[in-house]
């Protein structure tokens, strides 16, 4: 088996798909020993027991004959021979003799060299049943996840240039992972950086300074108020906040901002609307009114700091009418057994497991059995439709009206639609992911909540989360994907926050308030030329990028002091609070402000995944900003900002600082101000010089990104 | 004003990629192995080189009838066969309806494919099947427009094949969002990115001041001051240092400067400006909207784009003579024939050859794909409403030009045209046969949301039906 996974046989895009290649099928990368053996012998060509050398397993990869798959071994290599020997000796299969595979080890675990040692060679050990351990490092499978560092098929990472990487192992069913980095050659290093404040600074210092690099000078006053207010409540900071801010001389003035931020309604809502996008708050199948109902009910929760492990219950165990209950939405949202199983495990244990639905998950020890027994777990969960006012008949996604989220009987259901394990055609027996069986099926949403917030990945997933939120680049990527086979890239620390996070009883508030009191939140974004600045990736700078679609828009109006009414039935006024999608993505005739927010990312809510919503920049975005009604109507608009100012006989001096103030936080700097007067003292029309600095104001990389 | 702006701004001085990172744990995307990376698999087909340098999809939204125009089978019994006879085209293998006289003056440089059959009965379930060659999870009437879904062909062909230099976008769309009920999946990039998705107008190219809206600037500014504001911008971006230490804000620059690229180049601004065309060929190819948008198309290949898709209708129609799709069962009193003899088979006659003609004379339709084709064809047997229903089992397409054979005909249909004989044809292969002639391999990966490797096309290339 191994020489055939080694080979690639029984790759995706061999005989390994599901509608195998040449009519030869094998189980994707083996995962069902049992099938391949049948299927290899089932032809006498394939495997010619009197003549083992004319065997097509051993004519076609050694390309004696056509192979659309081309070669995929030598007639004098190891791979040959095993094979053919296996066959000479009668193709007898060990299956149920053998012993079976226990695990695999990689030594060594970690690896770190510097320049000008570019090579690592790893060994990767199988230890059997019996107690005996091979050392398997010629026929395991290795993948390196980042292509500057290559690794070969005997185990030796080649790095291209200094960088990190993450090495992964398959033998048979084992999978392992190691991680291995170059760092730049040795030379003088002094470490440069500020005291830790607390304890991720000591984390994230600590493997600064093990790869020689130093974290970017402290942020300004100005640039932490614009990040940490951004990042926080997803709204500007008003000019005199900025100002008073500025001027203030308190010590501990930035850890005051924080408190104040978290206190604010702005962060309910903007964290509302992460939630929200995670449980597919959307209006087809919750309609409008549950969709306002969910949010509000989201926002309440967070603004009343309920810790996270009685949310993720209140979600999970929610029952009753979607209008009376708005969580019991989350189960209307999810309207079958395996879809809830998904949704459930990535959103709250960052548990991946749709690739067990069709075939063993390749990367984490979830079975197709285990995933079909937790979807049933969910079964007999049904819906008592009070109404249905939904114009469209055809169309079974969209329900308009009050639901009653019921568990019924399992006897009471039509035997049709109980779930069923395909490959069995049985019932599955309902069992956590883990093989735990559950005790009471009456109970059972109470036991999966227990099981749920007392799994090791809930406060993982759960700080791994919140830490991306707020630094914009998750410790364990992407952030829902939390498994033994993807390490974190700095473990110590999201051990750290996952622990803090439980200690804290799962309080957002104080986990926010730890990082965002940090001195690593407070970096700059700019290494100032400095060389031995590390990187992003390390966090040993605030990450820059774009901020998320409804941030963008409600600057733009806010700086702007233009009262925004979007178009969704509740007429929201920011766009952090508009509690869903519909007027964005189920209008017909999208509002050029709807169209603005899908343009830049607002997501969908179809999957229950953090990476649904985009955060990349397109040229479609520029052009929303160039020649787009929405940025264009907000600096033509009247009585905006230019025409309060106006109206206030400011002069151009004043103008101008103010709405520097406004847009980008700060004052104009000399060079700046200059520049900017005279372009509007050299134009003919005034108000349409200064909406010319507007733009100017709302296009540059510091109101779009991060800094 | 012009002046400040020219005189008194440097750009930045950006040391192009001179940071280069280090790190990249756990990049997104980048944590699965990517095992089956396709070319470790090198195949035993011919090497994939492009034929074909630009397609146009002129996607027939309802479904039309293979049995009415080009797998005709006037021996068959008056409950099967259509009213309408068949002529004699200039490729003495295919015969089509009486309805297109123009277009069998064309045959001989089209390819018929007679086969192409698939298991969806709902417009929306394939619809997506056909605007990406990929089966939907359940066939349903309004399947929903999943983030896990596959992309359009033209987001593929951006990713893989994007244009380089001639400032043209890869994949364009119009001029409709197709929809039964709800959106049709497949018109976008979906899990490839945004990046990816069309250059979609949702303008009608028949209308007089048919312009790109992202060309076209708000009333009132003009592109001098668009400049002038850019120049402003750069100002304040030299102050924030940002384009010096930032990849990401250089990244966004470049799009600033493409955009002004476009806005500035009377290249790209000509290529979407169709006032330019001759009145007497904008009549030829008819002054209609789906009309005008086959002559945008050639004028788009023409400047570069890689992959049109130009939308027949909005809605499947079927049920009037002046406008929608080609659904045409016959409901609420309506009848087929006079339907499609009224409208949807003049506008045909009317486009299409004028389409393959205009190609062939500016020596581009060896180059150029054409695609015509619905996401289904219809019953065989004539319904009570005296027209016919959804019928995927066995449908008809027609490809020109790009690399496919000249006047011929592939795969044969039983003597119904209800189920394919020999050679049979799935989505899939078609794909596979449109992203090969782009010299594209159909055995490339993407990675979907859950970042598992799938195959742009599980089909294999049709080899018979390339020239």
């Amino acid at each position: 088996m191994a020489v055939i996974s080694k080979s690639g046989c029984n790759a995706g895009a061999c005989h390994g798909n599901q509608n195998g290649k040449g009519e030869f099928k094998l189980s994707l990368w083996g995962e069902d020993p049992s099938h391949d053996y049948e299927k290899i012998l089932s032809s006498d060509k394939r495997v010619n027991l009197k003549d083992p050398k004319s065997s097509k397993i051993l004519l076609k990869p050694t390309l004696q004959s056509k192979h659309e798959g081309e070669k995929r071994f030598d007639m004098d290599s190891d791979e040959y021979r095993i094979l053919l020997e296996w066959i000479s000796s009668g193709a007898r299969t060990d299956i149920e003799t053998k012993p079976k595979l226990e695990s695999i080890q990689i030594s060594p675990p970690v690896a770190i060299i510097s320049a000008p040692e570019q090579r690592i060679d790893i060994k990767v050990k199988a230890r059997f049943s019996d107690g005996k351990q091979i050392d398997v490092t010629r026929w395991a499978l290795y993948e390196s996840s980042n292509l500057m560092a290559e690794v070969n098929d005997v185990g030796n990472i080649e790095f291209k240039q200094p960088g990190e990487t993450t090495v992964f192992v398959r033998y048979l069913n084992g999978r392992a992972s190691m991680r291995a980095a170059m760092i730049k050659a040795q030379g003088s290093y002094e470490w440069n950086g500020p005291d830790p404040r607390n304890r991720v600074d000591e984390h994230v210092f600590s493997k600064l300074k093990l790869f020689r690099q130093n974290p970017a000078k402290i942020s300004d006053d100005l640039t932490f108020l614009r990040r940490v207010s951004l990042d926080i409540t997803g709204s500007l900071p008003e000019p005199e906040t900025a100002k008073s801010f500025l001027i203030d001389e308190r010590q501990d003035k930035r850890s005051r901002l924080v408190e104040k931020l978290l206190k604010s309604k702005e962060y309910a809502n903007y964290w509302a609307l992460k939630w929200a996008d995670l449980l597919r708050v959307e209006e087809k199948t919750l309609d409008p009114k549950g969709v306002k109902k969910t949010f509000t009910w989201l926002s309440k929760m967070i603004q009343q700091g309920k810790p996270l492990d009685q949310f993720a219950r209140e979600i999970l165990c929610a029952m009753g009418s979607t209008y009376e209950n708005p969580p019991a939405n989350f189960y209307r949202a999810l309207r079958s057994p395996v879809d809830r199983a998904e949704a459930v495990s990535q959103v709250f244990i960052g548990t991946r497991i749709n690739c067990a639905k069709c075939h063993n998950h390749p990367f984490e020890n979830v079975r197709q059995e285990d995933y079909y027994r937790f979807a049933a777990i969910f079964d007999a969960i049904d819906y008592e439709i009070i109404e249905n006012k939904k114009k469209d008949g055809y169309d079974k996604h969209r329900f308009v009206g009050e639901q009653i989220v019921k568990l019924v009987p399992i006897k009471d259901m039509d035997q049709k639609k109980v779930l069923k394990d395909p490959r069995t055609k049985e019932r599955p027996v309902p069992g956590f992911l883990d093989s735990d069986p559950i005790q009471s099926f009456d109970h059972r949403l109470d036991e999966l909540a227990s099981w749920i917030t007392s799994h090791s990945r809930f406060a993982k997933v759960q700080a791994n989360r919140i830490w991306f939120n707020l630094i914009g680049q998750p410790l364990i990527a992407p952030v829902d994907d939390v498994r033994e086979t993807n390490p974190a890239s700095n473990p110590q620390l999201i051990d750290f926050l996952a622990n803090e996070l439980i200690n804290n009883g799962f309080d957002q508030r104080e986990l926010i308030r730890l990082i965002a009191n940090s001195a690593t939140y407070q970096l700059s974004s700019d290494p100032e030329g400095v060389l031995d600045v590390g990187t992003e990736q390390n966090f040993a700078r605030a990450k820059v990028m774009r901020y998320p679609a409804e941030v963008v828009i409600d600057a733009a109006h806010q700086s702007m002091s233009v009262k925004a009414e979007f178009s969704d039935t509740s007429k929201s006024n920011k766009a952090i609070s508009m509690p869903g999608v519909e007027s964005v993505h189920l209008s017909n005739k999208p509002h050029h402000e709807d169209r603005f927010l899908k343009v830049f990312g607002k997501p969908a809510r179809l999957t229950n995944s953090d990476s649904e919503r985009s955060n990349e920049t397109t040229l479609a975005q520029v052009f929303e900003l160039t020649a787009g009604e929405t940025i264009n109507g907000i600096i033509e608009e009247e009585g905006n900002r230019i025409g309060q100012l106006i109206e206030q006989d400011k002069d151009d001096l004043e103008i101008i600082d103010e709405l520097y103030w406004a847009v980008l936080t700060r004052p104009p700097s000399a060079a700046e101000w200059s520049m900017m007067l005279s372009y509007v003292s050299l134009a003919e029309n005034r108000r349409s010089a200064m909406e010319d600095v507007s733009w100017g104001l709302l296009n540059p990389k510091e109101f779009l990104l991060r800094k | 004003m012009k002046q400040f702006h020219s005189k008194s701004l440097e750009k930045a001085t950006v040391s192009r990629r001179s940071l280069l990172s280090v790190g990249g744990m756990g990049m997104l995307g980048m944590n699965v192995p990517d095992l089956l990376r396709a070319d470790e698999l090198a195949s035993a087909r011919p090497k994939v080189m492009a034929r074909a340098k630009s397609v146009i999809f002129l996607f027939q939204w309802g479904g039309p009838s293979q049995i009415d125009i080009l797998d005709m089978k006037p021996d068959s019994p008056k409950e099967y066969r259509s009213p309408h006879a068949q002529i004699r085209t200039t490729c003495s293998d295919i015969e089509i309806c009486e309805h297109l006289p123009r277009m069998a003056k064309h045959m001989d440089k089209c390819t018929v494919v007679r086969t192409l059959h698939h298991k969806m009965k709902n417009h929306n379930s394939a619809g997506y099947y056909a605007l990406t060659g990929h089966a939907p999870p359940s066939d349903d009437q309004r399947l929903r427009d999943l983030p896990d879904l596959y992309p359009a062909y033209g987001s593929v062909v951006s990713k893989f094949a994007a244009n380089a230099g001639n400032g043209m976008p890869t994949f364009v769309s119009y001029p409709h969002v197709i929809a039964d009920g709800s959106r049709t999946p497949g018109q976008h990039a979906s899990f490839l990115g945004k990046k990816y998705d069309p250059l979609f107008i949702p303008r009608d190219p028949n209308k007089d001041d048919f312009k790109l809206p992202e060309l076209s600037l708000p009333q009132g500014l003009s592109l001098d001051r668009m400049q002038s504001r850019r120049g402003l911008q750069t100002i304040i971006d030299k102050q924030s240092r940002m384009l010096e230490f930032s990849e990401r804000a250089r990244g966004l620059d470049d799009y600033y400067k493409n955009a002004f690229g476009m806005l500035n180049s009377t290249r790209v601004r000509n290529a979407f400006d169709i006032s330019k065309e001759p009145r007497w060929l904008r009549e030829k190819y008819g002054r209609s909207t789906y009309g005008q948008g086959c002559l945008l198309a050639r004028r788009l290949a023409e400047a570069g784009v890689k992959f049109t898709t130009c939308y027949f209708s909005n809605i499947i129609g079927g049920r009037s003579k002046t406008n929608g799709g080609w659904d045409t069962h016959g409901f609420d009193n309506t009848r087929m024939y006079p339907i499609v003899e009224a409208y949807h088979l003049p506008i045909t006659d009317q486009t299409l050859p004028t389409l393959i003609e205009d190609l062939d004379q500016r020596g581009m339709l060896d180059e150029t794909l054409v695609v015509w084709m619905g996401e289904f064809g219809r019953t065989p047997k004539i319904n009570k409403n005296a027209s016919r229903d959804h019928w995927p089992q066995c449908y008809s397409v027609l490809l020109a030009g790009g690399g496919v054979k000249k006047g011929f005909v592939y795969g044969k249909s039983d003597k119904h045209a209800s189920e394919p004989e020999e050679d049979a044809v799935t989505p899939e292969d078609l794909t596979a046969t449109i992203y090969y002639l782009l010299g594209i391999d159909p055995r490339l990966h993407i990675f979907d949301t859950q970042d598992r490797p799938l195959m742009i096309s599980s089909g294999e290339p049709v080899m018979d039906l390339i020239a």
